[in-house]
């Protein structure tokens, strides 16, 4: 039997769970880059970036390139908290379907 | 809504953003307008090359002006490509030579090189003036090939670009293999020669200028995947 409270809350929200996807494929993601992809207002995104950042799964750059940009990346904890994730979600499906 | 079904919708959409966030552009806008412009230039310098010396002095002045021509076309737009990259990853914190990128050359490596064989044995034999037409015709068809083979990460313009290259490529063997002087694949019919500029003009040059243009990148619109 599963244990759905197995599932990381923090991760399991839709929002945050686009923001965790999109910083696993690269090594790290401008704001600006991450609100046009996800289509985020600025509000709603810098929310949950504070949220994933308190619970230790997001870190931040901030560099002065032509201008000042904010970049997120995964951390350690935070791929790892991802993979785990999946891999829960995965469970959950098939045992759905079997 | 379950758990499973809310379970399976999060896979999707993890799926689905996956997809966008490692798709990679082989070949980006900027590098298209580059290699467009430069190409349009170089077939009108042959061309009023040709047109100025005539085809018997043009002949017995260089027979290898085409092949020289087009190399200095693909090194600048490979430098112009390359300083793109380069200020492009800057600008977004990446290394310079990310695993998209090495993904994309790897699957674009086995079409170039097979065109850098066919451009070797059509020189090294002995030039004719229809060399310069199949050499045309012979990197539009591996170009394309090697476009199509990024099709896995590639966005949908890209591909749309190498079916182009490649069914162009195929249509034009077919014509001028069928059609009066190019009958001869060593023809030695000097009034041949512009239609390899000619070519490389509709193809290398507008091809790109028609890509760039429809993958420029927009502000505010929503990634192309």
């Amino acid at each position: 039997m599963l244990d759905f409270d197995k599932l990381d809350k923090t991760i399991h929200e839709k929002g945050r769970l686009s923001i965790m996807t999109l910083l696993a494929t690269r090594p790290s993601w401008p704001f600006q880059d991450l609100k046009a992809e996800l289509k985020m207002s600025d509000g709603n995104l810098v929310t949950h970036l504070r949220t994933l950042h308190a619970g230790g799964y997001v870190a931040v750059t901030k560099a002065v390139l032509d201008r000042p940009q904010t970049s997120y990346s995964l951390t350690d904890k935070g791929r790892t908290a991802f993979q785990d994730y999946l891999r829960v979600l995965e469970q959950i499906v098939k045992a759905g379907k079997s | 809504m379950n758990e499973q079904e809310r379970a399976e919708e999060h896979l999707k959409t993890i799926r689905r953003l996956m997809e966008r966030g490692t798709i990679y552009r082989a070949i980006s806008a900027p590098t298209a307008l580059v290699g467009g412009l430069l190409s349009l230039m170089a077939s009108w310098y042959y061309l009023h090359w040709f047109n100025h010396f005539g085809p018997n002095d043009f002949f017995s002045t260089d027979q290898n002006a085409f092949l020289r021509l087009w190399l200095v076309v693909l090194v600048l737009t490979a430098v112009a490509n390359t300083i793109f990259i380069v200020t492009g990853s800057k600008k977004r914190g990446e290394p310079v030579l990310s695993a998209s990128m090495k993904a994309a050359f790897t699957a674009l490596a086995p079409a170039f090189i097979a065109g850098g064989v066919f451009t070797f044995y059509f020189v090294g034999d002995g030039w004719v003036p229809s060399t310069d037409v199949w050499l045309s015709i012979g990197w539009c068809v591996f170009y394309g090939l090697g476009l199509l083979a990024t099709g896995h990460f590639a966005p949908r313009s890209l591909t749309v670009l190498g079916w182009a290259f490649l069914i162009f490529g195929i249509a034009a063997f077919i014509v001028f293999r069928l059609t009066g002087g190019m009958s001869d694949v060593f023809s030695h019919d000097l009034t041949t020669r512009p239609v390899g500029a000619i070519f490389m003009a509709v193809t290398f040059g507008l091809f790109h200028l028609i890509y760039a243009l429809c993958a420029w990148p927009r502000k505010g619109a929503a990634p192309e995947l």
